[in-house]
């Protein structure tokens, strides 16, 4: 008996200790270094010095600049989460619904975005809303304004084209979530006389909460730690947090200071974590 | 009730919203075969001449071997590190499992950016930082939970008996997981494998911070040069990328159904 | 010790609170065709699986033709296993399915062929060896699952409930061709089902179990005629179970006083006194048109049946059923008060 679990445990331990070495070399050591780091001492100049402090977080903390730059993460979060439920929605609802016979390739086109790096779509989008693009082109056009808009090397350019990137995850999550709703329920509810806009508002959108907020907490961790998209169309002009981490750990090479935002970066996605499951938990007790 | 949700101004709404969620994908196509090398629109001829730089692009194509090299190294490590563990997870009762198990999708959590970070700060005093095997450790943690999952999906959903039914026979465990189970799970741990590659071969942040001269991958080589200048061999370039991609979502869809993967 | 002997096996799954097996003790002879006949979840798979090796038992001995495989590994037991949803390998044909135990084992190529052609033939399934499993009917998959695990040669075959994914008309069949195919061979057969007609109609012998106990082990006829208890009696064909008080015993009769029909009597095999119980089936019952004074019951449901009718007859709080041949007797109407009665010998008392 003694002998038979003994081995059992050999067969798991065999099985586990690769994928178990290789998550702590490519993982685990590195996050612990980090937070190592971050209680050095770092200077401009390259320099680090070996020590057990708080200066890189305080460093963050006592200057307004970061505030302001933590809120303004906070907002692109908030601000793209909101736009991609709205713009997502209907796509979703839509497909849910309908009986066409091209369901099967609208929802591939949906979801076929994820499929290209979000470099190629920032591209796409550095292309679109350039001051020779198409959407200048066309306002021009059409003569609604006489100077091309800034589109790009601004803040509203990271919103459009984030919350273009981070549709087809928003639509995933909604189609999921719709995958308990029920038909019949809304018949139901016309039938007892609310009309449209009521139905909607008193029983789909109540239904499809779990798939939103799922989508909403993915596309949230998404845009607050995403980089790339930021960096192309913010031009190197707007920061985040994300930015900045990349900054100080390649421009300015502070590490330590690049360390500390990073942990502070991993603060406000454990403080948004907590309050989903917080909104989660009070859904489904309804 | 259906013929409200079919009347014109839902049609319309959703026409522009698939539009938005397609435009940089279309304007990259566009683009890709445009005469002219500032850009603006409309287009003014038609063109190859950007596919043709791109075949002469040392850069580029030294991007794309670099990036095809790790894609592979990352997909053979992470099956191989990564079945076992599925089987362990699936197949075995112990009691640390459900531990074990968020671990191994815990990577997934940490954001690029902090999680290239941190790996700059562990490869860069190695000097490991801009070789392959810096480049493929680095790209291990992000794929590794792919390949676990469908693994193990693979696993669930096979049929137990089947294993069982070869041990009566005779198979011995090591001969069962070879002859039988091994066969069985193929589709997933295929299409794990390939899932792995397109993550590594797509990941542009976490490269980022530990490319080097001697390998540069090719999200990296694009990055940089879409910051400094933007004409139409990026186009075309990621118009090869997506057909690419493409090419192996049909690989996966015949092996073991997109849908399977995707959940 | 028989061929296959289980002594006092016990299989308690970890976190459960009863056993699923208790007190498990069997003996089967070489040649023997053993059914193992109980409610679901009563722990007829839990026990083939511990035969098997599949399942550790967690106390208890295993010994077969006297050498004691408890802690034999599964694929060192030399067990043919045919699983109730067939388990065939789909990544192989028909031919490399059967012939897989034979590899295992490294028989010659030669020597393979020839004996997965001749289990093909047995299972008359020749023609279809080259055959997908996908490209199969649920039949002909369930004879690949037989030849697989014949072609070994086992000592012992194991069959869990092989016959339910099957339509009735197939069960009938292959339940025969799978006796005649055992006999023809003289395996020793351990044979799971729910099923009690398919139990009476195959076996040497039956276990019957209920909550992982065996209630009786005995031919099909003594299962059926001789209950050991209520619930083989209640399990094992239709019955009805009277309450009632033995007053006097002698000869191997008893005379009762039975619940609502007053004196009676019946075969007492065990000298029993005060508290028994009484079995009847409904096809021994006799019922006939009575005063209402001097009335037994009511009918209450009339069911006919083509060959017979079946009364329910309301005594007491209890329903009797009745099955009587359509024409012997004149048909009673639903509300007629009557009386019931037996023979003495159709009549039986349990313990
Ligand atoms: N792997 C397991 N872990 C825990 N309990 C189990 C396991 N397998 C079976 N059991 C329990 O043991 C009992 C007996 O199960 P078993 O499968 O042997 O019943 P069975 O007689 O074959 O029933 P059926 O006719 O439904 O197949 C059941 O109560 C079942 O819930
Ligand atoms: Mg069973």
């Amino acid at each position: 008996m003694s002998a038979k679990t003994r081995s059992a445990r050999l067969t798991v331990l065999g099985l586990t200790v690769p994928g178990l070495l290789g998550l702590a070399v490519s993982f685990v050591l590195p996050l612990a270094w980090l937070l190592r780091m971050s209680f050095n001492r770092g200077d401009s100049t390259g320099y680090i010095e070996e020590t057990f402090t708080l200066d890189s977080y305080a460093q963050f903390v006592g200057d307004s600049y970061y505030w302001d730059m933590a809120w303004e993460t906070t907002l692109l979060g908030l601000g793209v989460t909101v736009l991609t439920i709205v713009v997502s929605y209907p796509i979703a609802l839509f497909l849910v619904r309908t009986e066409s016979r091209f369901k099967g390739i609208l929802v591939a086109l949906a979801v076929a975005p994820l499929l290209t790096s979000s470099v190629v779509r920032t591209y796409g989008w550095l292309v679109l809303l350039g001051n020779q693009g198409v959407v200048n082109q066309a306002l021009m056009g059409a003569g609604l304004v006489d100077q091309p808009l800034a589109l790009i090397n601004n803040r509203i350019g990271v919103y459009i084209a984030l919350v273009e990137i981070m549709m087809p995850y928003m639509i995933l999550c909604l189609l999921a979530g719709f995958g308990r709703f029920n038909q019949e329920l809304e018949h139901a509810a016309q039938s007892l006389g609310a009309n449209r806009w009521r139905t909607f508002w008193r029983i789909v959108w109540p239904l499809s909460m779990p798939g939103v907020l799922t989508g909403a907490l993915l596309v949230f961790v998404l845009t607050i730690s995403s980089f790339v998209t930021p960096r192309l169309v913010g031009g190197g002009k707007v920061f985040y947090l994300a930015t900045e981490i990349y900054d100080q750990a390649t421009a300015t090479l502070n590490w330590p200071f690049a360390a500390a935002i990073a942990f502070i970066l991993l603060a406000l996605f454990a403080v948004v974590i907590v309050i989903y499951q917080r909104a989660l938990r009070r859904i489904e007790a309804q | 009730m259906t013929s409200k949700f079919r009347g014109w101004p839902t049609r319309v709404v959703v026409t522009l919203l698939y539009l938005f969620l397609l435009a940089p994908i279309l304007m990259v196509l566009v683009i890709s075969f445009d005469a002219q090398s500032t850009m603006s629109f409309p287009p003014r001829g038609f063109t190859f001449q950007w596919y043709e730089r791109l075949a002469q692009n040392a850069e580029f194509i030294h991007g794309f071997q670099v990036s095809a090299v790790v894609g592979v190294g990352v997909a053979l490590l992470a099956l191989l590190i990564g079945v076992p563990v599925a089987i362990a997870l699936t197949r075995h009762e112990f009691r640390f499992r459900e531990v074990m198990s968020g671990f191994f999708l815990s990577p997934l959590m940490v954001p690029a950016i902090v999680l290239g970070l941190a790996l700059l700060l562990v490869l860069a005093p190695l000097k490991i930082t801009g070789t392959y095997g810096g480049l493929i450790v680095a790209h291990l943690a992000i794929t590794v939970p792919y390949v676990v999952r469908t693994t193990s999906m693979s696993l669930m959903t096979m049929n137990r008996s089947c294993e069982e039914a070869a041990r009566t026979l005779g198979a011995s465990p090591w001969r069962t997981f070879t002859r039988v189970t091994l066969p069985l799970i193929a589709p997933g741990v295929l299409a794990g494998g390939v899932i792995a590659f397109l993550i590594s071969f797509d990941e542009a942040v976490i490269s980022l911070f530990v490319v080097g001269p001697q390998a540069t991958t090719l999200p990296v080589e694009i990055f940089h040069y879409v910051e400094s200048r933007t004409d139409p061999q990026i186009a075309a370039l990621s118009v090869v990328l997506i057909a690419i991609s493409v090419l192996f979502m049909v690989i996966i869809e015949r092996a073991a159904g997109l849908k399977k993967v995707l959940r | 010790m028989s061929f296959l002997q289980l002594d006092d096996i016990v299989k308690k799954y970890p976190g459960a609170e009863r056993p699923s097996v208790a007190d498990f003790t069997l003996g089967i002879d070489q040649g023997e065709f053993v059914s193992l006949l109980g409610p679901s979840g009563c722990g007829k798979t839990t026990t083939l699986r511990m035969i098997a090796g599949l399942v550790e038992a967690t106390s208890g001995r295993i010994h077969l033709d006297g050498k004691e495989l408890t802690r034999t590994p599964v694929h060192q037991r030399g067990m043919g296993l045919v699983f109730q949803n067939y388990a065939l390998f789909p990544h192989l044909n028909v031919a490399r399915n059967v012939a897989f135990g034979l590899e295992m084992r490294r028989t010659s190529k030669a020597e393979a062929k020839r004996r997965v052609e001749e289990a093909l033939d047995l299972v008359r399934l020749g023609h279809l060896s080259g055959r997908r499993i996908k490209q199969l009917s649920g039949g002909q998959q369930q004879r690949v699952a037989l030849a697989r695990a014949l072609v070994i040669e086992p000592a012992v075959l194991l069959l869990d409930e092989p016959l339910s994914n099957l339509d009735a008309k197939l069960r009938d069949t292959m339940r025969e061709e799978i006796r005649s195919i055992q006999r023809k061979l003289g395996i020793t057969t351990v044979f799971v089902t729910h099923d009690q007609d398919e139990a009476l109609a195959v076996s040497d012998r039956i276990v019957v179990m209920s909550e992982g106990v065996i209630e009786q082990v005995g031919t099909p006829e003594q299962i059926y005629e001789h209950p050991a208890n209520r619930f083989v009696a209640n399990f094992i064909g239709r019955a009805n179970l009277f309450d009632a008080q033995i007053t006097h015993t002698a000869g191997g009769v008893a005379e009762l006083d039975v619940a609502g029909l007053g004196q009676m009597r019946a075969v007492d095999d065990q000298g029993a006194k005060g508290p028994a119980t009484v079995l009847v089936r409904p096809h021994r019952m006799q019922v006939s048109k009575a005063a209402a004074d001097d009335a037994h019951g009511t009918v209450e449901t009339v069911v006919y049946v083509g060959d017979s009718i079946e009364y329910g007859v309301r005594v007491g709080d209890n329903t009797v059923s009745v099955q009587s041949v359509a024409g012997a007797a004149e048909r009673l109407e639903r509300g007629t008060t009557v009386r019931l009665s037996w023979q003495t010998e159709d009549a039986l008392v349990l313990t």
